[in-house]
């Protein structure tokens, strides 16, 4: 089995080669990890800074968004053939040895996607604020009403997708309300997923480098309008 | 100047209403143009036709906006008007919108596709 780690970044020229070095390359039942950092658009050395840690970089020529990035790391994904993928932050917030644990209920074919979830883990391990927990929070009551989906939490980058998955898991939002479209995603054409508890690391530069709690209603309209598009 | 009948044809053209009307005639006129050239479509010259001969004929028959409204129960003609205008721009706005949003949607997959296809190309896997 051949896994792809896909990494969106964007102006991570300080961070993404420490990333790609967190994960492992050797996992349990796999045969091959490679990561994949799509640069999407970056004005800094990303993209140099990638290949130099020995990833494959793919370069959007503009920056289009993180779900724009992340689709093109899953058509990457689709066309090379790999059997599992794992979506992973640039900025360090997450840990690379808890992949194995992400793709351990794909591997043994217990589920199609792993969620992640900051939520699952205890509240030491994970240094969310109070302001990002509640806007979180209201993210999951508005899938719960959008999509119809029990998720602790809504908008955790560090996800796994079976092949089979990624046929049916096709992005059209291109900015951060790609994270609801998955989850809608996955309702829609009924796959099987679980939650798997992970630990998120806020730092100084993740913060800066993260949305704004003020997004959240841009996030939420933008939905709205996707499942108005979508007729349902 | 003598006021027209409510049914029959502007007797009292205005300087101002000479000047509304020669515009919606030579912007008709343009839309002719384009269509003959093939510039624009079919469908949008009737677009057209019918916009500008709507402003035409309510600027050369006053009354009719007034007959038209009463038909659908509104109680003056310039009150159909701005309730017709208003819808009008409310549904180009939301098919503007719709528009740019699927621009947008072929710029993302331009982007992807070059990416792909210059990974591949320099042997990026």
């Amino acid at each position: 089995m051949n896994v792809a780690v896909v990494i969106a970044a964007y102006n991570e020229e300080s961070h993404i080669a420490k990333t790609i070095a967190s994960i492992p390359r050797a996992i349990t039942g796999v045969n091959g990890v490679d990561v994949v950092v799509i640069n999407d658009g970056s004005k800094d050395q990303t993209a140099q800074e990638a290949k130099k840690a020995g990833a494959i970089v793919l370069s959007h020529s503009l920056n289009r968004g993180q779900g724009a990035a992340l689709e093109t790391g899953f058509e990457f994904v689709r066309r090379k053939g790999y059997d599992a993928v794992v979506t992973f932050d640039a900025d360090g917030q997450h840990k690379g040895s808890e992949i194995e644990k992400m793709l351990d209920p794909i591997l043994k074919g217990e589920t199609e996607v792993a969620l992640g979830s900051r939520f699952l883990t205890s509240k030491r391990e994970s240094n969310v604020s109070f302001s990002r927990k509640a806007i979180l929070k209201a993210g999951v009551l508005f899938t719960k009403v959008i999509s119809r989906l029990h998720i602790t939490d809504t908008h955790n980058g560090f996800r796994a997708f079976s092949a089979q998955a990624l046929q049916q898991i096709r992005l059209r939002q291109d900015r951060m309300e790609h994270a609801s479209e998955i989850l809608e995603l996955i309702a829609r054409h009924n796959i099987s997923y679980k939650e798997i508890p992970v630990v998120i690391t806020y730092t100084d530069y993740s913060r800066k480098k993260g949305q704004r709690n003020s997004n959240a209603l841009r996030i939420a309209w933008r939905m709205l309008l996707y499942k108005l598009e979508r007729g349902r | 100047m003598e006021t027209v009948l409510i049914e029959g044809f502007r007797k009292d053209f205005t300087l101002f209403t000479v000047i509304v009307l020669a515009v919606a005639v030579i912007s008709w006129a343009r839309s002719l143009q384009r269509v003959l050239r093939r510039e624009s479509s079919r469908r949008e010259f009737i677009f057209w036709t019918v916009l500008w001969g709507s402003a035409i004929a309510v600027i050369c028959w006053p009354g009719l906006t007034d007959q038209v409204a009463r038909r659908f129960g509104v109680a003056r003609g310039s009150e159909a008007v701005v309730y017709t205008s208003l819808l009008i721009l409310f549904y180009l706005m939301y098919r503007i919108y719709a528009y740019l949003g699927s621009v947008d949607h072929e710029i993302t997959r331009l982007v992807r596709e070059l990416a792909i296809r210059d990974a591949e190309h320099t042997g990026n896997k």
